[in-house]
């Protein structure tokens, strides 16, 4: 059954749980309106991304009333939400799958940029393990933000036989070359080759706003498995995306170009075994 | 001399989206609604006020022409122009007898003590403005001067938004050309005009097109200085200007916290402006 999902493309204020909290509520409650059936928040909006030392202040426990509040609200709605986790005591970034009045899944960054203006590992635990789950609609995979540059992420979560991968962003422009409006067309030519080699339907949701001079320059996408674009967000301005997935795209493709098939996981891993097996001996 | 190697083009209606969006955003979040800005009669601060324009519309910006007596008379023609040109209005503020008064005081001082009190005299009343109208100072200093230090510390460097700080001299006359800002500013010597005939490019010993080439390959390229010479840069150009790179960092700092505690402010209590916002 073809299903409708939607791309918060939103703004937040950094540090202040209680007004992300609403801001969610209200594209929930949008969501609902536009019969949308799965809404994806972007890369700790809940929380804001620039945190610093704000990050002890704004970790939550799985059990706190924000998340109980969006655990009431997924009995009517399925979405992601990404805010910082504190798990056993450490943040993590993370990004979460609410449905059903349960959290489904929980996918913790692994990788964290830390050069240049970025400090994640400098305030977040890593991610160690990146798994697809099940969900009403079928077989997921989450990564956030930086964990999609590694094509091992995605490669990883199409063999645990994602059919969709939910992308969440707080991507800030580092650039203004190009001809049009997207400050990096390098991402979206990497989600589309993504989609169409892996035969993934790709949910990105990236935010917009500012955090000091820091630009998120939205341009969500939801993507289909040929790598052609479905629906597709403005930049700089919040916006709700919203596109329509059909699930026949999925199999026609797998027709097609049955590469899922053909891949062969036993090879992957003996070659990497005796790369790994190299560097550790060498 | 190699002839361009470096591109330093960028996308203008993206980097003027972007821009606008930005002093929108850091307006509104601090709680104001306008904005004030020196205009001195060159290109930069007509940039900065025709981006403020497209941010907040031309009631909620304020232009301040601020000169001193020996001033150049074009750049009271300019400044009139750039408000002509914005439909905004310009206000007018002579700062000659509050300079003169304190060197008065201080006779023998000489013209570069003279141009930084002007700066900072012209700092003082945009931030009294601000008080006055609460509308945010923005500030024009661009990534060139940001880089060969070649501003007046607390004075025109002081500001509460620098929008175009991240832009080199000579991408700032891509976008005034390709935005259509008045012909007369982009093709004018770049000056400070705290004394008369000060030009920058005569003042530093190089020109912005040059300095950008360089100052781009070493501070967004991470080049090392013998790869700069080595593209055909001259050898005492390229040491000049990583000199004024390193030797004017501490304007680009807040001055140093001796750190007595475990948790000092810059070291380890680190949280951005939007905090608690």
């Amino acid at each position: 059954m073809p299903f409708k999902v939607g791309l918060a493309q939103i703004d937040c204020r950094l540090g202040d749980i209680n007004y992300n909290l609403q801001k969610y509520l209200q594209y929930l409650e949008l969501a609902k309106a536009q019969k949308v059936d799965l809404l994806i928040f972007p890369e700790l909006s809940l929380t804001g991304y620039y945190l610093q030392d704000a990050v002890w202040d704004v970790a939550l426990n799985l059990q706190d009333p924000p998340i109980r509040t969006l655990l009431r609200i997924s009995q009517e709605i399925s979405f992601v939400a990404s805010f910082v986790e504190r798990r056993e005591g450490f943040p993590y970034i993370a990004a979460a799958y609410f449905e059903g009045g349960e959290i489904k899944h929980v996918h913790r960054k692994v990788y964290l940029p830390t050069h240049g203006m970025f400090e994640d590992s400098r305030y977040f635990g890593r991610g160690d393990r990146i798994r697809a789950f099940d969900t009403r609609f079928g077989r997921m995979g989450l990564l956030i933000c930086r964990d999609a540059w590694h094509l091992s992420s995605a490669y990883i979560l199409s063999q645990d036989r994602a059919r969709f991968l939910t992308l969440v962003n707080a991507s800030p422009v580092r650039g203004v070359k190009g001809k049009g409006p997207d400050p990096d067309p390098m991402l979206k030519s990497l989600l589309a080759v993504l989609a169409n080699y892996l035969n993934l339907f790709l949910f990105f949701a990236h935010r917009v706003g500012f955090e000091e001079g820091l630009c998120y320059y939205g341009g969500s996408v939801v993507i289909d498995p040929f790598g052609r674009t479905l629906a597709a967000g403005p930049y700089l301005e919040e916006d709700l995306v919203v596109g329509t997935v059909d699930e026949r795209v999925w199999e026609r493709k797998h027709s097609f170009v049955p590469l899922a098939r053909e891949e062969d996981l036993d090879l992957t891993l003996r070659e990497l075994e005796r790369i790994a097996h190299e560097r550790t001996s060498g | 001399m190699k002839e361009r190697v470096v591109d330093l083009s960028i996308q203008v209606r993206l980097a003027h989206d972007i821009l606008v969006h930005f002093l929108r955003a850091e307006t509104r979040k601090v709680g104001f609604r306008k904005l004030v800005i020196g205009v001195s009669g060159g290109l930069d601060s007509a940039l900065v006020a025709y981006l403020a324009v497209n941010a907040l519309g031309r009631d909620n910006v304020l232009l301040y022409f601020l000169p001193y007596r020996t001033s150049h008379p074009q750049s009271a023609i300019d400044a009139e122009g750039v408000a002509h040109f914005l439909s905004v209005p310009l206000h007018i503020l002579d700062i000659s007898p509050a300079i003169d008064a304190y060197f008065a005081q201080e006779p023998e001082a000489d013209k570069l003590r003279r141009g930084n009190k002007m700066a900072r005299e012209r700092m003082s009343v945009l931030f009294d403005q601000s008080m006055a109208e609460r509308a945010l100072v923005v500030g024009a200093s661009n990534k060139s001067e940001l880089l060969l230090g070649y501003a007046t510390w607390y004075g025109d460097m002081a500001a509460s938004l620098l929008p175009i700080g991240d832009l080199y001299k000579t991408q700032i006359r891509q976008m005034a050309r390709e935005l259509q800002l008045p012909a007369q500013l982009v093709d004018k010597p770049p000056s400070a005009d705290l004394w008369s005939g000060q030009t920058d490019e005569d003042e530093l010993g190089f020109s912005y097109e040059l300095a950008d080439q360089i100052l781009f390959l070493y501070a967004d390229e991470r080049y090392r200085d013998e790869e700069i010479i080595h593209l055909g840069y001259s050898a005492e150009i390229v040491g000049k200007i990583i000199k004024r790179c390193q030797r004017y960092q501490f304007k680009r700092r807040m001055p140093p916290i001796c750190k007595l505690s475990g948790r000092t402010i810059g070291w380890d209590f680190r949280y951005l402006r939007d905090w608690g916002r």
